[in-house]
């Protein structure tokens, strides 16, 4: 009991050890990427067009410390990214921690109603496709799935706009509305950027639920609890299904990687002033210190889901949880 | 030779439906210019926004351009862009797989931990990151996508090769001494082709989505030059007025897409030797 | 009780139906054990799934009935199957901890299979469930209660399987090679389990198995299948005494047996109209006119000393690694033109020593002596004149084999990396080769998966013998393979000794392979040589605990059948 107590614990030290090394070495990227990027900050800072005096520019390098040598800026700008300092919008000089910790839960609730939107599509489908594996509800399901994750996320949120809003005029083509102001509007307004990212998440969550059924069920033990006499709805629902949860589950985590890519869509299709939106502004706007800080808040967010979805993985699976002693 | 297309057709429809759909946006990528009714570019101001009529019958846009003629040439960027991503991904993808499997630990160990590193950041961030401050075009969205997709193709041709080295014939080739160029080229290479076979279709598709999707964003193709994302993009501006500008574009792309992840789908299950055993 | 009555199966495939088994009959008595026997693909498991009701869907019944207790089985419907299922015939299979869900602890899947069949309470049934675990006798029933399958080993695994299949006392058990994949040693305790649980439950039991040894040991009356036909039904001392069918007097020639002095084992081969009957090949005639034979006294010409290879293991996740000595401090020496059996269980480091031999592996620590010169520290260069002579032959003929080179360019593989010769040249030699191994001109334009594992192995062996090699290392090399075709390739093996002036270690599990086929024999346990001597002396007189245990635990034609009632 103790050895297995210290065994979780140390694999859970493990995993947010590599997860920081990871977030470390994207920090690094980013600077780096930052640093090699054409383009001067401190003209744009200060308005190319207005000509700015070389004193000028001069005076504004050494306040941002970029007359530094590059080793201490990274270690400035590090030990400040560790306190949430991302310095300020060369927009407006407001502070960029401010505008990620502003957008960031937006971001992550419109991700969080995408993976619950998709599970609930996703899941009962693959499991319904595969308890009846080559019959015409099988070959209609894989069919639909292989649309969904055929058809990008922007299309579909566009055809979303074009039923639900222009035809149907249902709900808002785009926008946001604080939760806090007007909760039913919130929500309206979440609905179909949820949908347009969650449908082809559950798209890929339905052909992978129905693939490790499949593999489950043709595995010795399934015979043997068949052996036994146990009915086939406590096999499936008993012993299948929590074996496929497994590889369902780590699907999931993988498709992340496809969520936050689609946020930057959805997004700016639907102008929800998330991270990416964020994002895609001050990569237009060249705005560096936004750039970092959005690009840093992105990836610690994935990694952070990352994290949790191995996590729970483990949490599933005996033989990693409990390592052969 | 004809009987069998026609059997293959008859059990293998949607298939046989996806290489048909490829094939004639293979031609469009090819001869697209050459069939466009109109010039692609020519500005119209007296007809904008039109649906179907006997002269434009896929409508205008915008600008008045003839919607049909850009979307016969908008294919092109887009399929160089995503063959040219996949060769070059595949190539050093695959390179850097075989080594992370098959080289000394602490090569192995360094490539497959940036692998990881790699993969936990969505593709179109890092993408995004590199059109917005770099020149956007065809060249450098080839490279920049190609690069982006490079740990796809490490992380399948890795476990692939280690699936390889695991088998006895590995240590059979060990035995008799044979060379490391021999080992890759002869004994793992050639069992590691149908993974990375079905990834390339997988990668054409996915990078058809990204450039689509940079370019849908104003950050890919630059304009005038047409492409069907940068369509969809500019289309949406115009949802209320003309519809059907919006669907054309949308309804080729996911069409593309769908032939190329069927045809993905039926490759990975005549490949995969599990299937093919019995 | 359980009677088969004409049954007959087939397989869907895309050409019709393909027959699998055709007319079977047999019937099995209260306690009674029958065995139903016959080589890989006769059949033998899919009529025990049918009986089961479990058959895969692409399988169906073409005729006959499944009688338990005079109900037909396969007119049930699947909630009346059920019932029976677990609670009237229970089963047991080849691959235990496979059949075990991975996912639950070993006690919630005995205390499921309880509750399944009776209404007690969770508390009860553990409380049985420790009791069952007590009779399979496993060592702390409370620890393999908490433990899950993968914690357990394979023999233990087993017990709980059988546990679970003793749960609601059956009438039947039927058991699908239950041993097959275990140790020699292990094997014995769960057969002796077996049997003492029929005796004392009373249930009958269906015991399917390939091993003849087995069937000899364990079963009251047999049932000899062959592709599909049952070929013969008679108790167990009849069939061993006095087989009726050609077949299954082939298949018990074919079976080395210890003490057996036999320079050749019978093969089975089948004439024009489909009989079959065993033959004892005459040895191939030697082309050279020298006749060599093994020399003890001669320098050996592989010798061993002292030799050590660690792995670093880690028993807790915080614990520092400890050494673990997969070999420890092994000496042999193997002398020129003999063979040196090399016989031990699963895990006591006998492949891991002919890797080190074969440098796959750098030795921690001793010396590789071929022809009186240290290759245990040699470099990857320094090495590549000695790969041309020591070959090996591995255990698996479907993997050792690259699936995507013809069998031309399989055996020529030696020749092109040390760049021996012209195509032509190789050509020829290969079609030499072929020939020395009995596989037809033909195959060399032909790929590894159009050939039976037979085939395979000799493809194996035709590739290892390329360069002409002096040691050559066989790994497990026929254990994959039916008795009938390992018999083949021993014979094989035998011949090609002579010819090619081979000299072999001969890596087995099966002691009465290793007894056939070698002149010395080297038993190896946790890592060290236990006992090591003239084959004869060991098998005729051992002299160590271990090796008698191993002995006395191979299931024997003809050795006393002990604890066996006389049903």
């Amino acid at each position: 009991m103790n050895a297995s107590v210290t065994g979780a614990l140390l694999l859970v030290g493990r995993k947010l050890l590599t997860a920081l090394i990871q977030l470390l070495v994207i920090a690094t990227l980013i600077f780096s990427v930052m640093y090699i990027m054409p383009g001067d900050p401190v003209l744009l800072l200060l308005g190319a067009d207005s000509n700015p005096s070389p004193e000028a520019v001069a005076s504004m390098r050494s306040q941002l410390g970029l007359d530094q040598p590059v080793v201490s800026q990274y270690f400035v700008w590090l030990w400040r990214a560790l306190r949430l300092d991302f310095g300020v919008s060369l927009a407006n000089g407001y502070p960029v921690s401010r505008y990620v910790l502003s957008n960031l839960p937006r971001t992550l609730e419109l991700a969080f109603a995408a993976i619950i939107v998709a599970t609930l599509i996703g899941v009962p489908l693959g499991i319904a496709a595969a308890l009846k594996r080559g019959s015409l509800r099988d070959t209609i399901l894989t069919s639909v799935a292989t649309i969904g994750i055929s058809v990008p996320v922007y299309i579909m949120g566009t055809m979303l706009v074009l039923f639900f809003s222009l035809k149907l005029g249902w709900l808002p083509a785009s926008g946001y509305t604080d939760i806090s102001r007007n909760a039913l509007e919130h929500f309206r307004k979440l609905a179909l950027p949820a949908l347009a990212l969650g449908f082809g998440l559950a798209a890929s969550i339905a052909r992978m639920t129905r693939s490790s059924m499949l593999e489950i069920l043709g595995r010795d033990f399934v015979r043997a609890l068949r052996a036994k006499g146990m009915s086939e709805r406590r096999v499936i629902w008993q012993h299948v299904l929590r074996n496929a949860a497994i590889p369902i589950v780590t699907i999931i985590g993988l498709q992340l990687g496809n969520l936050m890519g689609g946020t930057v869509l959805v997004e700016a299709m639907f102008n929800w002033p998330g991270l990416s939106t964020l994002l895609v502004g001050a990569v237009s706007a060249r705005n560096y210190p936004l750039v970092q800080g959005a690009m840093l808040a992105i990836a610690a967010l994935f990694i952070g889901i990352n994290l949790l979805v191995e996590l729970l993985y483990s949490l599933l699976d005996p033989r990693i949880r409990r390592k052969r002693t | 030779m004809t009987s069998r297309t026609l059997g293959l057709a008859r059990s293998q429809p949607a298939f046989v439906a996806s290489l048909a759909v490829l094939a004639i946006v293979l031609l469009m990528a090819i001869s697209g210019g050459w069939l466009a009714p109109h010039d692609p570019f020519t500005l119209n101001p007296q007809a904008v926004n039109q649906g179907s009529s006997a002269s434009h019958w896929l409508g205008t846009d915008e600008f008045g351009r003839d919607l049909l003629s850009r979307l016969l040439i908008g294919i092109r960027p887009t399929l160089i862009v995503a063959l040219g991503a996949t060769v070059i991904s595949a190539v050093f993808g695959s390179l850097l797989g075989i080594a992370g499997a098959y080289g000394r630990p602490w090569l192995s160990f360094l490539i497959m931990r940036a692998v990881d590193i790699m993969l936990s950041f969505p593709p179109i961030l890092l993408a995004l990151l590199a059109v917005g401050f770099w020149e956007s075009g065809v060249l450098s969205l080839t490279v920049v996508i190609g690069v982006l997709y490079i740990p796809h193709f490490a992380r399948v041709a890795h476990s692939a090769t280690l699936q390889v080295t695991r088998q006895e014939f590995m240590e059979a080739e060990h035995a008799m001494g044979a060379s490391v160029r021999r080992v890759v080229f002869t004994a793992i290479l050639p069992n590691i082709l149908s993974p990375l076979v079905v990834q390339a279709t997988l990668t054409v598709a996915a990078a058809i989505l990204l450039e689509s999707g940079l370019s849908f964003l104003g950050l890919g193709i630059v304009p005038p030059e047409p492409s069907w994302g940068q369509m969809i993009g500019t289309a949406r501006g115009y949802l209320g007025q003309n519809p059907m500008y919006v669907i054309w574009p949308s309804l080729l792309l996911a069409l593309t897409v769908l032939a190329i992840n069927v045809v993905g789908d039926r490759l990975r299950d005549i490949l995969d030797p599990r299937l093919r055993e019995e | 009780m359980l009677e088969v009555r004409n049954l007959s199966i087939a397989f869907k495939t895309r050409d019709g139906l393909k027959s699998a088994v055709r007319n079977i009959d047999f019937t099995i008595g209260p306690g009674e054990i029958l065995g139903l026997v016959g080589e890989s693909g006769s059949g033998k498991t899919i009529t025990s799934l049918a009986v089961m009701g479990l058959l895969p869907p692409n399988a169906v019944v073409t005729s006959g009935e499944v009688l338990v207790d005079g109900t037909d089985m396969l007119q049930l419907g699947s909630g009346e199957l059920r019932k029976l299922r677990g609670r009237h015939i229970a089963m047991i299979f080849q691959d235990p901890i496979a059949s075990l869900d991975p996912i639950f602890t070993c006690g919630d899947q005995i205390i499921e299979a309880i509750r399944l069949h009776e209404t007690v309470g969770k508390a009860q049934a553990r409380q049985r469930a420790i009791e069952l675990l007590d009779k399979v006798k496993i060592p702390d029933p409370e620890r393999a209660m908490r433990a899950y399958p993968h914690e357990l080993s394979g023999g233990q695994c087993q017990r709980i399987m059988i546990a679970m299949a003793v749960a609601c006392k059956p009438h039947i058990i039927i058991a699908d090679e239950p041993t097959t994949a275990l140790d020699v040693t292990v094997q014995k305790q769960v057969l002796d389990l077996l049997r003492g649980l029929n005796e004392e439950v009373g249930a009958a039991i269906l015991l399917i198995t390939h091993d003849l040894g087995v069937i000899y040991e364990v079963a009251d009356r047999v049932v000899v299948m062959y592709s599909g036909d049952k070929i013969e039904e008679a108790t167990t001392a009849d069939l061993f005494n006095n087989p009726k069918s050609g077949y299954a007097k082939a298949l018990i020639d074919s079976m080395p047996t210890p003490g057996g002095q036999h320079d050749r084992l019978p093969v089975i081969e089948r004439d024009a109209l489909g009989n079959v009957f065993s033959v004892r090949p005459e040895p191939r005639v030697r082309s050279s006119n020298v006749a060599a034979a093994p020399d003890a006294n001669a320098s050996p010409l592989l010798e061993i000393r002292d030799l050590v290879k660690s792995y670093w293991i880690k028993p807790a996740p915080l614990a520092m690694p400890v050494e673990m000595r997969a070999v420890d401090r092994v000496s042999l020496s193997i002398a020129p033109r003999s063979t040196l059996g090399l016989v031990g269980e699963s895990g006591c480091g006998k492949s891991t020593l002919s890797r080190a031999v074969m440098r796959l592996y750098r030795p921690d620590a001793g010396e590789i002596l071929f022809k009186g010169q240290d290759i245990a520290s040699l470099s990857e260069g320094e090495m590549r004149p000695f790969r041309r002579e020591i070959a090996m032959v591995f255990q698996n003929p479907y993997g050792s084999l690259n699936p995507r080179k013809t069998v031309a360019e399989l055996v020529e593989a030696p020749l092109v990396i040390f760049g021996e010769g012209t195509a032509t040249v190789r050509r020829r030699r290969v079609a030499g080769l072929l020939e020395a191994v009995g596989l037809p001109a033909t195959a060399a334009a032909k790929y590894p998966h159009e050939f039976s594992g037979g085939q395979r192995q000799r493809i194996a062996i035709a590739r290892a013998l390329a360069l002409n090699p002096s040691l050559v290392i066989c790994d497990e090399a026929v254990s994959a393979l039916d008795v009938s075709v390992q018999a083949q390739v021993l014979n094989l093996l035998k011949d090609l000794q002579v010819e090619f002036d081979l000299t072999y270690l001969f890596i087995s599990h099966d002691l009465s392979v290793v007894e056939h086929v070698s002149d010395t024999v080297a038993v190896m346990q946790k890592g060290r040589i236990v006992e090591y001597g003239s084959a004869k002396a060991i098998f005729a007189n051992p002299k160590e605990a271990y090796t008698r245990m191993l002995l006395d635990a191979v299931p024997t034609i003809g050795s006393d059948r002990v604890g066996k009632g006389g049903a």
